[in-house]
């Protein structure tokens, strides 16, 4: 009986050939297209040069200080501006709350506190700041030598400070290329130049590409002793504008250091001078795409922001799949309306209202899923084309199967929706109007 | 036997009531050839949908083989018509994504009869209308008396016992007019067919045993 129905289904898709190649124009271009984002996207991520390892990452980003308050709260901040930190000590009342405070962390405080992870092996202590100079604005990073080496950076020319050059407080810099096309108006041949920022001449000893996310947006790197407030000075405060970045062998340990880091929170006290106004210490880890997801949304609910920001994600496909499917039921609605007298027909000869439903259902899911297949073969043959002709760069596209399941699942859906929809309209009409609606 | 007591049919819209039929009595024996006549707009298809069993009527009842007076939109209701009625539209109602074979086969289809009994079966009513060479074409490829004659083959490939049929000879001259009224005939006369007719034409009308008149949804005569 099914046999019946598909082959029914087939002829009558052949007969309508316009219809039909439109509408499964509509699914398999769309579904193309989409694949092409999601296989760029990816590639993105994937070869970006200072990422490679980011599935093994973990990151501390921030402290807070928390105390419970039955009337009074003190709040305590500091701020990093023009390369100096700025602590502001403000006394406020509130009636009862808790008390929160939160910022990125002392240099100091990440050597005593979170210098030696077990399981992590290898990391960097680093911070962002914007300073601005006669010439440009810079993102600066102060960073210590083994920055360059959990972020693997795409060097076009020189290489990174090592450890004496840190110890040494030597003034030597890595600049992105963008800075070195700003800076010196060339992009090449700019090592041994001298860059000046915070009244001091940097000389240039490594020249990398951006790595293109937020977290690790910059254009400068010096070794961080030169930042004298906030890494060498231990005064009482916690806070500064540090953050710690852990990596694992593979990313199965992630979650290992994350235990060794909340377990060494749990051991941490508030230091001496802020016990007055705090009982509570709290840094927390996040894992590399939770952190990003917090840079952009809240750093505080990582975790939240990463969820958000997958179903933004997902919100965006759907809506991209969806125009198209709109379009489509719009078509399909023309069409069905087309087809009153041969439902009108088909029942005065005897079908009863599930074979109606089933033959329109199926004549939507069969046409999905041709318009599917095609689509995948378009996207392969659109991949080999962009791969083939270095259409962008010397980046390989891959066809992302996954993603191509999913999206033809969603179109199965939609066609069975709209299959559903209007099969149930067709089966409930009476037979005397739908004849009378039109005749050949 | 197919008999309708006190049948009455009103539309109503939004801003008018129509009675389209008022109180018809019938009784339609076996192998009877009865036509039904009356100006346009006066209920002649209304009452055949309603005999047809495609249309309920408002109030009364419509009676087939002394059965009990039947339930819409019933599964065995469906199959009744399948198997017992044959229908000819007011208009062809072929459907255009189907082959003349196809179309034709669709009551067969619905009766789920095999796929080689079925074609056996269009093949020979096909034959019997002089179509047979057409079975692979599409509707919009047949001129229009050659539809006629499709849409009569559709109706009588179940073999019904009773075909029904709307202004069979409407649009055409008087010489397909005439075939098509033969081929009636001769379902009547030979397979015993009951055939309810509903025409504007009175030498077709008059072939027929009967001639029912409608005049503003009444029986005249
Ligand atoms: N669905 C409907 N809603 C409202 N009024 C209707 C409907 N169907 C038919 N009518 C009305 O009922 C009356 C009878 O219609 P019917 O189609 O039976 O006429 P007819 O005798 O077959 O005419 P013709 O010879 O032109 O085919 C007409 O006045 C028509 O306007
Ligand atoms: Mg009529």
């Amino acid at each position: 009986m099914i046999s019946n129905y598909i082959k029914l289904v087939i002829r009558a898709l052949g007969q309508n050939k316009f219809f039909t190649s439109i509408s499964l124009f509509g699914i398999s271009f769309t579904l193309a297209i989409l694949m092409l984002i999601i296989s760029m996207l990816e590639t993105e991520v994937d070869t970006n040069p200072a990422l490679s390892e980011r599935d093994k990452m973990v990151l501390v980003p921030n402290l807070q200080l928390k105390k419970i308050f039955y009337d009074t709260i003190y709040s305590y901040d500091s701020t990093m501006y023009n390369g100096e930190i700025v602590i502001d000590f403000r006394y406020k009342l509130y009636e009862q709350g808790s008390s929160n405070s939160n910022n990125e962390l002392a240099h100091w405080f990440l050597e005593e506190h979170l210098d030696d992870i077990p399981n992590a092996v290898n990391q960097t202590f680093f911070n962002r700041n914007q300073v601005n100079n006669s010439k440009v604005e810079l993102k600066a990073v102060y960073a210590d030598h083994r920055f360059g080496e959990v972020f693997d950076f795409k060097f076009i020319d020189g290489f990174g400070f090592n450890e004496t050059a840190v110890k040494n407080e030597e003034l030597v810099a890595v600049i992105t290329d963008d800075l070195a096309d700003k800076y010196f108006g060339r992009r090449d041949k700019v090592l041994g130049k001298n860059i000046e920022k915070n009244g001091r001449n940097y000389s240039v000893i490594g020249v990398i590409k951006p790595a293109g996310i937020m977290l690790l947006s910059l254009d400068i790197v010096v070794p961080y002793t030169h930042d004298y407030i906030d890494s060498q000075i231990r005064d009482e405060n916690s806070f500064g504008s540090y953050m710690a970045m852990y990596i694992g062998d593979e990313s199965s340990d992630v979650e290992l250091i994350k235990e060794d880091i909340k377990f060494i929170n749990s051991n941490t006290e508030v230091p001496a001078p802020a016990r007055e106004y705090f009982d509570i210490t709290e840094f927390k880890p996040y894992g590399f795409h939770e952190a990003c997801a917090g840079q952009i949304l809240d750093m505080n609910n990582a975790e939240q922001s990463l969820n958000i920001m997958t179903w933004v994600m997902y919100a965006l496909i759907g809506f991209l799949i969806l125009l198209p499917t709109l379009n489509l039921i719009n078509l399909n609605v023309g069409r069905f309306m087309e087809r009153n007298s041969e439902i009108g027909v088909r029942k005065a000869f005897g079908v009863d209202r599930t074979t109606i439903l089933v033959q329109f259902i199926l004549e939507n899911i069969v046409q999905t899923f041709l318009g599917g297949l095609i689509g995948l073969g378009l996207a392969i043959l659109g991949i080999d084309l962009i791969n083939d002709t270095n259409l962008i760069g010397d980046i390989v596209l891959k066809v992302n199967y996954r993603f191509f399941g999913y999206s033809l699942i969603i179109c199965l859906l939609f066609g069975l929706l709209l299959g559903i929809l209007h099969a149930y309209r067709m089966s409930k009409m009476h037979i005397v109007s739908a004849l009378k609606q039109n005749k050949l | 036997m197919i008999t309708s007591n006190q049948v009455n049919k009103v539309y109503r819209t939004k801003t008018i009531e129509t009675t389209a039929l008022h109180s018809v009595n019938l009784e339609i024996p076996e192998g009877e050839f009865l036509s039904i006549m009356g100006p346009s707009g006066r209920g002649k298809s209304t009452l055949l949908n309603i005999i047809g069993l495609l249309d309920a009527p408002t109030s009364g009842q419509v009676q087939i083989n002394e059965s009990n007076p039947p339930k819409y939109n019933t599964k065995s209701m469906v199959k009744f018509r399948n198997k017992k009625l044959g229908f000819i539209f007011q208009g062809f109602h072929l459907i255009p994504d189907l082959s003349v074979s196809d179309n034709i086969e669709l009551p067969l289809f619905y009766r789920k009869t095999s796929s080689k009994e079925r074609r056996k079966l269009a093949e020979e009513a096909l034959e019997s209308v002089g179509l047979k060479n057409r079975m692979s074409h599409f509707p919009s490829q047949l001129s229009d008396g050659q539809k006629h004659r499709v849409t009569i083959t559709r109706a009588i490939v179940g073999k019904p016992q009773k075909i029904l049929t709307d202004q069979p000879t409407g649009n055409l001259d008087s010489v397909m007019g005439n075939e098509v009224m033969d081929i009636l005939m001769h379902l009547n006369s030979e397979n015993n067919i009951t055939i309810v007719m509903v025409t504007h034409d009175e030498n077709m009308a008059k072939k027929t045993h009967k001639l029912m008149r409608l005049y503003d949804g009444q029986q005249v005569a």
